[in-house]
């Protein structure tokens, strides 16, 4: 009774939420929503029992949507990205795409016949969750993490305006970094 | 998997109470070691907390112009949501208000909160200084956070549980606390951090003109400070599980043991206020990313060991 | 300690006018015994008390910053120190009429927050208010008449928007704001008004709007305690508040004359010592310190000076007849160079181990 309540509460706060982030006009506003609808969307998942993984939704997405606030407000390569404006590009085109995904997922999610559920779920669903990661998809596991972790290593130091030659000279004769502000460690 | 028994839902109604006695306990130690600095008596030093009270919920708030009111509101009242919020998974001997399975992840998640929060305090008035602090308490987190979640899965792994009840019991013999004194370090560095406290207060100190602090007044203000010391009180409480063998002890209760031993967590949390220059986040980057994250690593890896 | 009758924990904003330094001591003693706190802006204080005679330019920054206390509130003007007890608990008896406060609070209600005239920037003076970063106000402000292709530089509230400049280090667009930096905030020169330019939290250029008046003084005791109030100001924004407070009871001590300046030059040079020692302090400031020569090193810089006047302050008391040590020279013009690059909180630091309260330019 008490999870179908919260189930609902949550999933009318999440769209409500989503809805906010196009609607708002500030950058902050937006972020933060979006933050708010995923934290609602951690709560359903609460709602159904999958405890690890609602609180690993409400965590990330708070962390991510802390740092996106900044990069939304740094990274507005015009003046007034701290005017309000709008959130929404290319209306028509957007109103279009979401309507039609709109229908057919949710044409798909009441037409399609789902099959009736042959088992029952583990008594610990987080023990579940980490045997079928560390178990059965631990090969893609140990191939994916090493590749999204080095597309981040990679974007940082292309990205990054600073390279080793500057902070160590040009043939790296430094024994220490000239950085503008130094670090703790004079690495 | 030890016996705790889920309190029925009207007992949260307590723990706000129980969380700010402690908090108001923790404040007057933090007073008490200001005004002693000052050259105030003790009598004074223990009153800080309630004439402050009293002079903060009498006085007006101010908004200056053009504030983002909502995201405002948002970050001042949810100090003290987000403190009750980490310490309802805490056992209190043999009960517990929420008797999360994923209790370890849930003090995280909330722990994670506080980089909104922060940054939103820091956002919402306006004003340079306090923006500037917001941010700055950012930088200061990405430092902290991957170390502090190494040192909190260190216990779990151990525990073969992310329960707190379940770490509590794990330590029968030998407090986590002592095989695992990287973690708990950095647990405790952590519980300042995020609190923006001690020497690690980034969006709330005086080279800032107050940072996030600079504009808040009134009721605002309060629940700001006292949202700090909830926090802390809370850090303080999930160390005991998790760090300092739960309830166990001789003599007194495991409730009493529990909040002994969260006192005197609190006390050291609490009074490191003052001691030292500022450990700011352009320093402290390089120290957490480059000492503090592998020695965690290293930590986790003995707790397997030891585990095992 | 107490005076029976006041009320405690008080809080209050000083602010040190032109010349005002002096006031300012004998002021933050008297808040000591009394028990009341340092206010680390307006919003936090519930007094106002103004230390000297403001100029007129003053008065307006100081009008402004009267309008930012929240309330209830009350102010004082110190001229003097005779007398003092007495206005500072009248002070506080006005904060306790609640006629008079509610007056007060009607001519705020009555003033805030439209009818400020927040497009001015070039009003000196400490402005918490009305800084860079434009519109967040969604809720109670007509902007519908303000397309998002409007590239005015004035936001909602009439608040300036930050500009562009094409040399900012991390390659940002948007991000050049200007702030005024002057009294009202804590541990700030008496007089001193700056304009800095800030990428962001990184300062890239600083203007001096308005110097300081440097006291001449003759009594070695209170050139020491202006010294050591000095380095209290740079201990305390460092964030390290048990040495400034220890600073702070040294000058006091100081400022009681008679008999107290033997154990205050004891205190002194115990506190030189603890400061001279703290790696923390060395590491907080400077950084590990293995610094390429190419570039100036700020925070080495206010160590060094935060030694350097605790010394000087010792060498005045040991030596009263001696002439005034304090080899700090003319720094004032060394400000923007230092501070360019450095972050907004390395700027204060900056600013408060120059000592520009203790007249070091007079003496040197």
């Amino acid at each position: 009774m008490i999870g179908t309540i919260v189930f609902w509460v949550a999933a009318l706060v999440a769209v409500a939420a989503g809805v906010e982030v196009f609607r708002t006009d500030s950058m902050a506003r937006a972020s933060y929503a979006l933050a708010a609808s995923f934290v609602a969307v951690g709560v359903m998942l609460l709602a159904f029992e999958l405890d690890y993984l609602g609180v690993i939704v409400i965590l990330m997405m708070v962390m991510e949507m802390a740092i996106m606030a900044l990069f939304m407000i740094m990274l507005m390569g015009m003046n007034p990205a701290l005017m309000p404006m709008s959130m929404v590009h290319g209306k028509r085109t957007a109103t279009v795409v979401a309507a039609v995904v709109f229908v057919g997922l949710a044409a798909a999610a009441l037409l399609i016949p789902w099959p009736d559920r042959a088992g029952a779920p583990a008594a610990d669903l987080t023990r579940s969750l980490g045997d079928a990661v560390m178990g059965s998809k631990m090969l893609v596991m140990l191939t994916v993490s090493p590749v999204l972790f080095a597309t981040i290593i990679g974007a940082l130091v292309l990205g990054h305006p600073r390279d080793r030659y500057q902070r160590y000279g040009d043939d790296l004769e430094r024994d220490h970094p000239d950085d503008p502000i130094q670090g703790g460690v004079g690495r | 998997m030890p016996e705790v028994t889920t309190l029925q839902p009207w007992w949260a109604a307590l723990a706000p109470v129980t969380l700010l006695t402690l908090a108001a306990a923790g404040a007057a130690m933090a007073g008490a070691q200001t005004a002693r600095r000052r050259g105030d008596g003790p009598l004074v030093a223990a009153t800080t907390p309630l004439t402050e009270t009293w002079r903060l919920l009498r006085q007006r708030r101010r908004v200056p112009v053009a504030a983002d009111r909502v995201l405002w509101h948002v970050a001042v009242g949810g100090l003290p949501v987000v403190a009750v919020l980490m310490a309802v998974v805490v056992p209190l001997g043999s009960v517990v208000l929420v008797d999360s399975p994923v209790g370890v992840v849930w003090f995280n998640a909330m722990d994670v909160m506080l980089w909104a929060l922060w940054w939103l305090a820091g956002w919402g008035p306006n004003s340079t200084h306090s923006l500037v602090a917001g941010h700055r308490f950012l930088g200061l987190a990405l430092a902290y956070e991957l170390p502090l979640m190494f040192a909190l899965t260190s216990p779990a792994i151990a525990a073969h549980s992310l329960r707190l009840a379940d770490v509590a019991s794990a330590q029968q013999g030998l407090w986590f606390a002592v095989w695992m004194p990287v973690a708990f370090g950095v647990y405790l560095l952590s519980a300042v951090a995020f609190s923006s406290w001690g020497p690690f207060a980034v969006a709330a100190h005086s080279d800032l003109a107050g940072g996030v602090l600079a504009e808040t007044s009134g009721v605002d203000r309060w629940l700001v400070l006292a949202g700090r010391h909830l926090v802390l009180a809370a850090a303080a409480l999930v160390a005991v599980p998790l760090f300092l063998g739960g309830g166990a002890g001789p003599v007194l209760g495991p409730v009493a043991w529990t909040l002994v031993k969260a006192l005197v967590v609190l006390a050291v949390l609490e009074l490191s206020a003052g001691r030292a220059p500022m450990i700011r986040p352009e320093r402290f980057a390089e120290v957490g990313w480059m000492v503090l994250l592998p020695a965690t690593v290293l930590q986790m890896l003995v707790a397997a060991g030891g585990a095992s | 300690m107490g005076v029976t009758g006041v009320r405690r924990g008080i809080h209050v904003l000083v602010v040190a006018a032109r010349g005002g330094a002096l006031v300012r001591l004998s002021v933050e003693r008297a808040l000591r015994t009394l028990g009341w706190v340092p206010a680390s802006s307006p919003a936090d204080a519930d007094l106002l008390a103004v230390c000297g005679t403001p100029a007129d330019q003053e008065r307006d920054a100081i009008e402004q910053i009267w309008r930012q206390l929240p309330g209830p509130r009350a102010r004082v003007e110190v001229t003097s120190t005779e007398a003092l007890g007495e206005l500072l608990s009248q002070a506080a008896s006005a904060l306790e009429d609640h006629e008079l406060q509610a007056t007060l609070a009607q001519e705020a209600d009555a003033s805030a927050p439209m009818g400020m005239d927040h497009e001015d920037m070039d009003h000196a003076g400490m402005d918490h208010g009305d800084m860079d970063h434009g519109d967040m106000d969604h809720g109670d402000m007509d902007h519908g008449d303000m397309d998002h292709g409007d590239m005015s530089m004035t936001g909602p509230g009439g608040i300036a928007l930050a500009g562009s400049s094409d040399d900012d280090r991390d390659g940002l667009e948007m991000d050049v704001g200007h702030v005024i930096l002057g009294a009202g905030l804590p541990g700030w020169p008496a007089g001193l008004v700056l304009r800095a330019t800030l990428h962001g939290d990184v300062v890239t250029g600083v203007e001096v709007l308005a110097s300081p008046a440097p006291p001449s003084l003759s009594d070695p005791a209170v050139r020491a305690a202006l010294l050591v109030d000095a380095a209290a100001g740079v201990l305390d924004l460092a964030g390290w508040s048990a040495a400034a407070d220890s600073a702070r009871r040294a000058r006091d001590d100081l400022m009681d004359a008679a008999g107290a300046t033997r154990i205050a030059a004891a205190d002194v040079a115990r506190l030189t010592r603890r400061v001279r020692r703290s790696v923390l302090l060395r590491w907080s400031l400077e950084g590990p310190g293995h610094r390429a020569p190419s570039s100036p090193a700020p925070g080495s810089v206010v160590r060094r000076r935060l030694i350097a006047l605790l010394e000087a302050a010792a060498t005045t008391l040991a030596d009263p007849q001696g002439p005034a040590h304090v080899p700090l020279g003319d720094d004032l013009a060394l400000l923007p160079e230092l501070a360019e690059g450095q972050e907004l909180a390395s700027l204060r630091l900056l600013v408060a181990s120059m000592a520009l309260d203790a007249g070091v330019a007079a003496d040197a």
